[in-house]
């Protein structure tokens, strides 16, 4: 038992501790549970903590960049410019030695050791970031990818995977810091906060850490976190919502293949990818075109020129392109003749990642063959948007004023019109928007078109917006530093701005407005002029209205000296011996300046005064009316005189409506020997015949014809016939038949042997050769004509005649005339009996190739024309609206200006004539190609979508500021090359004592006209609102503070669908080869057209960049060159003389490609009008900006929790820790505060400039978290 | 017969374990739970500091606010209030190397009511 009790001790000894021990570990295992619960919950309170501390931190750089943003952009009297990362702003001083303000200050939109500088080091900020990756304190790449889940590395910023396959995304050199794991980073630097919410950055770092200012980080105000940050420009990118693909078009510069198809596909409205004013003409191809790793064979991306609207065989694969990008734009258009084109319009994409999806959620644009995968957006964040506007504002802060007018009552408005009428008030009362006082309604009510200063007197806010551009354009500009005043004087300055005025009457969207294509008068206008109560009474525009470039006279001899009855031919040559009688009668040549499709009519009455004084031999009247009598000269081009398919036609040139005058509104002639009766008598005829004094009338012999001053007055057409009153004119023009002699006609005896000739005959047309003419001339006849005098004031530039609204003669007898004798007047050296008899040039725009009126041949128009290029002759179908007396439209030396100069004229569209014209409607259907101009375009003319058509206008009419003589041949520049440029291209145009390329060159430069204008974008939804407007893409794609990252890719996009057009000389000249088309009027297989090489064009905007200066004004894009390529495909002729390919050529190449050797005149594009080298600035101008509404901040926070062991002005990145770190993104918009008093510019004078008046808000955040 | 049990020896030996096992666990529980609830006030109090942040741009100036122990505001003093919070606005902030750039920022102050407790913040106001 002993055992037993003993063995049982032994076991039960330290049961108590095994219990014990057992119970320890239970309640050690309790205590760590429950120290490792606390624990947990200790930490993820403290992740909460952090985070919601690093939340703190996430609105300091929102919020110093909201600071900078309104700092930058809000101040008055200032210009400002933006461009990713960075805003500068200009006053108006120019410094001496300097041609223009330098920046006054700089503002980074990036966290950098100075925020705001007046000065820009590049190469020295460059420098700075050379070895940033290893101060790890100082700097952070922004751009730090992280793996995302779908295990591809993600970047916040810019992904580098589409380097160098979309266009304009590239490397211009290795970043500082690049390796293989990270090929783009971004460095910007720290900014460390304190706890008193300053902000700084270290004095120096080392391997012990970053070092700071000990007097301002200090144990009582540590660092609390540090941020980073950087600000993109949204208009830097392509806008998903805005852009489309384009369809590239323009108005036909002539008879081509290719010209005739764009005649063909003139846009409807809803086309807007076609209107090349539209944001939905940039393209989104450069982007899009390699999504799902492109491939050229896809519908999204043909080959180059592949996808063709102008090439049969190419144009299936066009439209499927096209189709394909209308099914994923917004702005897509309703197309009736392909149900796959589809319409969008109600969609709109709220992020870039929405783009993904189609409405029905399956992948957009699948079903049109638009192929996409998931890592196209996300790789493609940094070159799309879903938001990008920029201010419609002028250098002055002010509303810009649409290329409309409106009707003044509300009534007429369409729909278009009331949205712009909305778009362009800031008070409830008045839009900034000039108005017409009425519209047509029939004939009975012609509206204010049909008068010359209704718009003016009847419609106060017309004359308020004169006086408020006046105002502007006194003041120098603020960027630029002066003022047109300063530059033009006020008088040209004036006339520029009427002549702006005058042309939005006739040139916005006309058929509403003008008598439209069913009214004996269509789609003309009558000058607006300024009443003289102004003060400026000799100012006005040109309307759609003829001025006068010739006034001849014709003696049409109708009888001669007979015997029996028959002509008496003694010696039996059939030359009549002698001629007995004769009737005179006058004809002037109607002009219209304003030129061009849609075809015109205009309806006027002219008087001519003093005729009574008229005389032939010692005194013998040529019984010529004097008084007030008048001919009213109305005849449509729809009258009875269309039988036959046959039509007067002309409606389309210069030279309209030359028929009017001797022909009744129903066609038929106009009667003779009656004066009371303006629409039915032609009055200026010898109301009888004139009998030849005793003797005289032999053939070879002359008589003296007494000439004398007359005045020629245009007047309306319903124009009272009461006494001549004062200003009863529209328009006059005093010209001087000089007392000469004038030949004997060599009349045959078979046009006198059935009797007299009767004169009425003449003006009865008749069918020649399947023309309608009239026979006002014919053989026999004797006529003399005064002529435009190249050498006068005008230097035959009918824009500077139409311009004035007396051109009297001078009163200084030295001066030269306006208007001279025809050169064969009395041509020096040739006796009197050789002399031509019949010294004149009348022109009709009926004909060109079949010649002018004559007898008994019908005169060549080549002999009644002269010569834009000084010793070029035209082809016969080319043949341009020069004067006879114009021998080169050359740019006269006035005061400071040297001139000899080629001018500024333009080319004719089609198969119109070259020559001085302000039209540049955005119209021209195939029914233009027709010179009769019978078939009247219906269709409503599109509105004017860029300011650039003022650049047909004179600005010289009145010379400028230091010399009065008028400058003819100049008008507004818009492009950098015109015909006169001599200086480099690597230079930006001059005009200064050294070197003058055009007097639009001069300071301030002309296309700073553009910045007082606009069109608002209305369709097919309004992306124009509060002043400003969306999709537009901004010139200044430089990347501050990276700039050796290229993002040129929205502007490829705005460049993409753009043409240039340059016709050569030869193309001219050649009669085989005519840019006209063949002499049978087909048109040539040639294309004069070219694309725009985006790549060398903008090496010239970054080297403008790196030189430290930015794109001030969107207009400054008319500086820049474009470099053309020629399509491919195409024909660009292999004569000898065309000038060469551009292939080769880089920008600085561009003045001898355009201009040749300034020796030779046919080398190369001399013969390219003025709107034709500015077209394409047309096309690119309203969608490009210099300022943004939409930033994009890119930052980056973390909080930071000191470590005991580092000093308190130290921050080391090992041991002091990283509590938090955020990433993202916020989507700033600057827009027009709702909450600001509107005040009307106009008429306060202190109203403040709407830059003031913007307010600025976050519109969406964004967490990098892939 | 000699009894069964423990040992004197087991017995001390035991309850000298359990003690100071005890003790030491003793200890420790009161350093956790205040570790614990130094944390669950620091976050309350961040949320604070983040209404108070929130608030900043549209509060007057310098005008108390009134937290519970949890955070939640109350819209007066109470004897439930663990905390006043202030916002006191405009103050200085800086950008560095520029004086020119005129931040709008806030101070933030939050204090417990007990007197023992208080922090500030500095956060930066739209413009």
């Amino acid at each position: 038992m002993k055992d037993l009790r003993q063995s049982k001790t032994r076991r039960d000894a330290g049961a108590a501790l095994v219990l014990v021990l057992s119970l320890l570990a239970f309640v050690v295992v309790l205590a760590l549970a429950a120290l490792q619960v606390s624990g947990d919950q200790a930490r993820l309170e403290a992740l909460a903590t952090d985070s919601m501390e690093v939340e703190t931190l996430r609105d300091f750089p929102l919020n110093i960049v909201l600071r900078l943003l309104k700092d930058a952009t809000t101040s008055a009297s200032v210009l400002w410019s933006s461009q990713p990362g960075m805003i500068r702003i200009y006053g108006s001083s120019i410094p001496p030695g300097q041609s223009k303000p330098p920046a006054l200050m700089h503002y980074r939109l990036y966290s950098a050791p100075s925020m705001r500088t007046p000065m820009l080091d590049a190469s020295a900020e460059q420098r700075s970031m050379e070895s940033w990756s290893g101060l790890p304190g100082t700097w952070v790449d922004l751009n730090e990818p992280i793996r995302a889940r779908s295990g591809r590395p993600s970047y916040p910023i810019a992904d580098p995977t589409r380097l160098n396959l979309t266009d304009g995304y590239a490397l211009r050199q290795t970043p500082p810091g690049a390796s293989a794991l990270q090929p783009l980073p971004l460095p910007v630097c720290w900014f460390y906060v304190l706890k008193d919410g300053s902000m700084v950055v270290p004095q120096s770092e080392d391997a012990d850490g970053a070092h700071f200012n000990p007097a301002q980080v200090t144990a009582s105000n540590p660092i609390a976190g540090r941020i980073a940050f950087w600000t993109d420009d949204e208009s830097c990118k392509l806008n998903l919502n805005t852009a489309s693909t384009p369809l590239p078009w323009d108005r036909p510069a002539a008879n081509t293949l290719t010209e005739r198809a764009y005649a063909e596909i003139s846009p409807v409205a809803a086309q807007n990818y076609a209107d090349s004013s539209h944001p939905a003409f940039t393209s989104l191809t450069p982007v899009l075109k390699h999504f799902s790793a492109g491939h050229q064979d896809r519908i999204q991306w043909p080959p180059t020129d592949a996808a063709d609207p102008f090439s049969a065989a190419s144009q299936a694969l066009w439209r499927n392109h096209l189709g394909c990008y209308q099914s994923i734009s917004p702005t897509g258009a309703w197309m009736s003749d392909t149900s796959s084109w589809l319409n969008q319009n109600n969609r709109r994409y709220p992020t870039v990642n929405e783009f993904f999806f189609a409405t029905n959620r399956q992948q957009n644009g699948a079903t049109t063959g638009f192929a996409m995968m998931r890592q196209d957006l996300e790789q493609t964040h940094f070159l799309l948007t879903t938001h990008s506007a920029s201010p419609e504002l002028n250098p002055f802060g002010q509303p810009k004023i649409p290329l409309w007018m409106l009707p003044q009552e509300p009534l007429p408005r369409t729909v278009t019109e009331q949205r712009i009428h909305s778009l362009s008030s800031i008070t409830a009362t008045q839009p900034l928007a000039f108005q017409r006082a009425s519209i047509w309604s029939d004939a009975a009510n012609q509206g204010s078109s049909q008068s010359p200063t209704a718009d003016w007197d009847d419609v106060p806010r017309n004359r308020q917006l004169y006086a408020w551009l006046q105002s502007q354009t006194n003041q120098p500009m603020p960027g630029v530093g002066a003022s047109f005043a300063s530059k033009y004087g006020t008088r040209s300055r004036d006339q520029t701005l009427l002549s702006m005025l005058d042309m939005l009457r006739w040139a916005t969207p006309a058929t509403q407005a003008l008598p439209p294509s069913t009214a004996v008068n269509h789609h003309s206008a009558v000058p607006l002029q300024l009443t003289r109560s102004e003060g400026s009474a000799d100012l006005r525009g040109f309307g759609r209205f003829p001025t006068i470039t010739e006034v001849a006279i014709v003696f049409a001899f109708t009888d001669v000296e007979r015997v029996n009855g028959l002509p008496l031919d003694a010696n039996g040559d059939g030359i009549c011996d002698r001629a007995t009688k004769l009737r005179a009668f006058m004809v002037i040549n109607p002009c219209i300046v304003a030129s061009g499709p849609p075809a015109v009519s205009a309806s006027w009455s002219v008087r001519i005064r003093r005729l009574q004084h008229f005389t032939i031999g010692q005194g013998v009247g040529l019984l010529l009316p004097g008084g007030n009598v008048r001919n009213r000269c109305a005849v449509s081009n729809l009258s009875a005189l269309q039988g036959s398919g046959r039509a007067w036609g002309g409606g389309h040139g210069s030279y309209a409506c030359f028929a009017s005058q001797f022909l009744q509104p129903d066609g038929t002639p106009k009667l003779i020997g009656r004066r009371d009766d303006p629409a039915r008598d032609f009055p200026f005829i010898s109301n009888n015949d004139v009998r030849l004094p005793t003797g005289s009338g032999a053939p070879g012999s002359s008589l003296r014809f007494s000439g004398g001053a007359v005045i020629v007055d245009m007047m309306e057409p319903n124009a009272s016939q009461t006494s001549p009153r004062p200003n009863d004119s529209i328009h006059s023009v005093e010209v001087l038949f000089p007392d000469r002699a004038i030949p004997m006609p060599r009349l045959l005896v078979e046009d006198f042997v059935a009797g007299p000739r009767v004169i009425t005959q003449r003006f009865t047309p008749t069918n020649t050769q399947g023309e309608l003419r009239l026979p006002i001339i014919q053989r026999g006849d004797i006529v003399r004509s005064m002529v435009l005098n190249a050498q006068g004031p005008t230097g035959a530039d009918t824009r500077l005649l139409a311009a004035q609204r007396d051109v009297f003669l001078s009163e200084d007898s030295s001066s030269e005339p306006h208007f001279i004798t025809h050169p064969d007047y009395s041509p020096a050296g040739v006796p009197l009996s050789e002399a031509p008899p019949q010294a004149q040039s009348l022109r009709d725009a009926a004909y060109l190739s079949t010649g002018q009126y004559g007898g008994p041949m019908l005169q060549p128009t080549v002999t009644a024309s002269g010569q834009l290029l000084p010793g070029v002759t035209f082809a016969r179908q080319a043949t341009p609206n020069a004067p006879v007396t114009l021998h080169g439209a050359m740019q006269i030396a006035a005061g400071h200006d040297a001139g000899g100069r080629l001018g500024d004229w333009e080319s004719g569209m089609g198969i119109l004539e070259d020559g001085a014209s302000v039209n540049r409607f955005h119209s021209f259907t195939s029914s233009s190609f027709s010179r009769s101009g019978a078939i009247v375009d219906d269709a409503r003319p599109p509105p004017l979508t860029t300011a650039v058509a003022f650049g047909a206008l004179p600005s010289g009419v009145y010379g400028d500021a230091h010399n009065t003589t008028p400058r003819p041949w100049q008008t507004l520049l818009f492009c950098p090359n015109p015909a006169g440029r001599t200086s480099s291209s690597s230079e930006s145009g001059r005009f200064d004592s050294s070197h003058q390329d055009h007097p639009g060159f001069a300071t301030p430069r002309d296309h700073l006209w553009l910045e007082f204008f606009w069109q608002p974008v209305t369709a097919p939804r309004p992306l124009s609102s509060e002043f400003a407007t969306q999709g537009k893409v901004n010139l200044n794609f430089q990347i501050q503070p990276w700039t050796w990252l290229r993002r040129s890719t929205a502007i490829h996009g705005a460049l993409h669908g753009v043409r240039l057009t340059a016709l050569p000389t030869a193309a001219l000249t050649s009669t085989a080869e005519n840019a006209k088309g063949h002499l049978d009027g087909s048109p040539l297989d040639v294309q004069f057209r070219y694309r725009i090489d985006p790549d060398k064009t903008l090496a010239a905007f970054e080297a403008r960049f790196d030189a430290g200066d930015l794109f001030r004004t969107a207009s400054e894009v008319c500086d820049m060159f474009l470099v053309p390529s020629r399509i491919i495909g195409h024909n660009y002729d292999s004569d000898s003389s065309t000038p060469r390919d551009p292939t080769n050529l880089s920008a600085s190449d561009m003045t001898t490609w355009w201009n040749g050797e300034q020796t030779h005149l046919t080398d190369a594009f001399e013969a390219t009008g003025d709107n034709l080298r500015e077209a394409p600035y047309s096309q690119i101008y309203p969608r490009v900006c210099t300022q943004s509404n939409v930033f994009k901040l890119h930052y980056r926070v973390q909080s930071i929790q000191k470590a005991r062991s580092v000093p308190e002005d130290t921050f080391d990145s090992t041991r002091d820790r990283i509590s938090a770190d955020r990433r993202g993104s916020h989507l700033i918009e600057r827009r027009y505060k709702p909450s600001a008093t509107p005040r009307d510019p106009v008429t306060e004078a202190d109203a403040p400039s709407l830059h003031t008046q913007q307010e600025f808000r976050s519109i969406l955040h964004e967490t990098f978290s892939p | 017969m000699k009894p069964g049990g423990f040992s004197l020896v087991e017995s001390v030996l035991a309850l000298g374990i359990i003690g100071t096992v005890l003790v030491a666990a003793i200890g420790i529980l009161p350093q956790a739970l205040n570790t614990s609830e130094q944390s669950y006030q620091r976050m309350v109090r961040a949320l604070i500091f983040a209404h108070l942040q929130s608030q900043s741009s549209t509060s007057d100036s310098a005008t108390d606010l009134f937290f519970d122990s949890a955070g939640t505001p109350q819209p007066t003093r109470a004897a439930s209030t663990a905390y006043i919070g202030r916002t006191t606005k405009p103050v200085k902030a800086s950008l560095p190397g520029s004086t020119k750039v005129s931040l709008n920022a806030a101070k933030l102050e939050l204090s417990s009511t007990d007197g023992r407790w208080q922090d500030h913040r500095t956060v930066l106001l739209p413009p």
